[in-house]
């Protein structure tokens, strides 16, 4: 028992010692300045707690989060919906590749300018820029996924004579689910960056809307807390992911489950 | 089968798959189409293009949007050859790719340097996990708004964004390459008694090395992403600046046409770090002919 907690108290130190000395540091060389720019740590933190917990945590921050939540499901729906069966056709796939490739070779931040003109502003134009680029690395992951699935395996759905349907639910998603992840991964990076390109443009709330605001009104203090709610919006997308990904790739090498 | 995870795992979360894995695009050239063309399959993707062409026409002739925001795709390809030569748009070309190159070239630099001493040493991995995983959730465009009133609108500002959201993908995967060496392999060095400094060049370094390049290849991509969009967001001279410079004119035809433009960038990008991950992984297995 004392080992265990021992054990827990040495790893807590050693992934905690190096972010605590840089916020430290951080606090003590910001403490005096002037600079507008760049405020001190203290003010930022005071600034956070004014504008993120709570006045704005409903009006901006969970919006935010929502949109992106929204443009992650349908990304997720629409990839792995087109990606099976380019994936499991070879000459369709080979067709619609350089056409896919070039399609997703467009940073997609661009496509803002047409969406203000097309959708105008609100939350709609987001869900769209974010969803135009969250679904391709899913859609190629997907494609990958599965092409790659073994042989062995078609020959189990010929030989238990699956339905068309049960191979693709059972068999196929499943064993494709690896690469679906790994792309899911990727999107969800993506989908923040355009999250605040998205809001600080062609939106009416949200965080990326708050910085925005902030910005212009040459309130730093505030734009800073506003980054950090960011960072918080990331960092709560990926830990979540992480628990996803464990429970959907408990089956791979132990992947994630045992953690 | 050596694994190559298309985007930035954890250090402790070893992920075996068969086959390897491409995020970016490139197939293309990967997988062997271009050196030996295939008529009926170029015809096909030929035949595609000309589809996705025909879709745009008749999104516009049938008024599905509104013709006046989307122009008809003809009217888009003839703006694309007008803007193709004019030196206002080569400008444009060359600022995004020298901020790519300058913020790419840095966090490689870096990244991989800091990571490899970082990966060697199990306390210093352990140490910077937590910080590494929340200093990568903050997206880099935010950082844009405190960036353009300490650096200004120019290339070191958008370098240092471009830095920024390149340099941790990198560094994540070099950590976790050279944490990876096969234990075999590293024993057999070992037991050669290899010197310490050709254990590390000669086992460690090369055996990192596809790990170290998928960073590389995932932080090319979003490094063009970034630019763009500190082009597009803060107006720092590039293609993303010059898209919003020409919808404001109301040159809705030459905004999808650079648009284009931009695709057309990015697939060459691609194309490139496909090529020098090739030349360097020559020896490995997932890159050898068969």
């Amino acid at each position: 028992m004392m080992s265990r907690t021992g054990a827990l108290a040495k790893s807590a130190f050693v992934s905690l010692w190096l972010p605590t000395l840089c916020i430290g540091a951080w606090w003590l060389l910001s403490a005096g300045s002037t600079s507008s720019v760049f405020p001190p740590l203290s003010e930022i933190l005071l600034a956070f707690k004014d504008d993120w917990l709570f006045a704005h945590f409903t009006s901006d921050f969970l919006p935010s989060a929502r949109v992106a939540l929204e443009a992650l499901v349908i990304s997720l729906v629409v990839g792995v919906g087109l990606g099976t069966p380019l994936g499991s056709n070879a000459t369709a796939e080979r067709a619609f590749r350089p056409l896919l490739d070039f399609l997703r070779a467009i940073p997609k931040v661009l496509l803002i300018s047409p969406a203000l003109l097309i959708i105008g502003i609100g939350e709609n134009l987001s869900l769209f820029v974010l969803v135009a680029g969250a679904v391709w690395p899913i859609l190629l992951a997907t494609i990958d996924g599965v092409r790659g699935i073994a042989p062995n395996l078609h020959d189990l759905r010929r030989v238990y004579r699956l339905s068309r349907r049960d191979w693709f639910a059972r068999v196929a998603f499943r064993a494709a689910s690896p690469q679906i992840m790994a792309g899911t991964r990727t999107s969800l990076s993506l989908l923040v960056v355009l999250l605040v390109a998205a809001e600080a443009v062609g939106a009416t709330r949200g965080i990326g809307f708050q910085i925005r605001q902030d910005a212009d009104g040459f309130q730093f203090a505030q734009v800073w807390a506003a980054l950090f709610a960011f960072g918080l919006l990331g960092y709560i997308f990926n830990r979540l992911f992480r628990l996803v990904e464990a429970r959907v790739l408990g089956w791979v090498n132990g992947q994630g489950a045992t953690r | 089968v050596t694994v190559t995870r298309t985007d930035t795992p954890e250090p402790d979360t070893p992920l075996t798959l068969r086959g390897k894995l491409l995020s970016s695009s490139g197939f293309v050239l990967c997988r062997g189409h271009l050196r030996s063309p295939d008529w009926s399959v170029l015809g096909l993707q030929l035949l595609v293009f000309l589809g996705f062409a025909l879709l745009w026409e008749a999104t516009n002739r049938l008024a599905l949007l509104n013709p006046d925001n989307f122009p008809s795709f003809v009217m888009v390809a003839k703006r694309f050859f007008e803007l193709l030569p004019t030196s206002q748009t080569w400008t444009a070309v060359a600022s995004t790719l020298a901020g790519w190159a300058l913020g790419l070239t840095l966090s490689s630099v870096v990244g991989i340097s800091l990571g490899i001493v970082i990966g060697a040493n199990r306390f210093l991995s352990q140490s910077t996990r937590f910080m590494l995983d929340v200093l990568r959730s903050l997206p880099a465009p935010a950082l844009l708004f405190i960036l353009i009133l300490a650096l200004g609108t120019g290339l070191t500002m958008k370098s240092s964004l471009i830095f920024y959201a390149a340099v941790f993908p990198i560094m994540i995967q070099t950590i976790y390459g050279v944490g990876s060496v096969d234990s075999v392999v590293a024993d057999l060095a070992r037991t050669y008694r290899l010197s310490k400094a050709d254990q590390f060049f000669r086992v460690r370094l090369p055996s990192a090395l596809p790990f170290i390049m998928t960073g590389v290849r995932v932080s090319a991509s979003i490094a063009l992403v970034v630019g763009v969009v500190t082009e597009f967001l803060g107006g720092s001279p590039g293609l993303g600046r010059l898209v919003t410079d020409v919808r404001r004119v109301g040159d809705y035809g030459g905004m999808y046409a650079l648009i284009l433009l931009v695709g057309l960038v990015g697939v060459f990008i691609n194309v490139l770090i496909i090529m020098v991950e090739r030349r360097l992984l020559r020896w490995h297995p997932s890159h050898r002919r068969p």
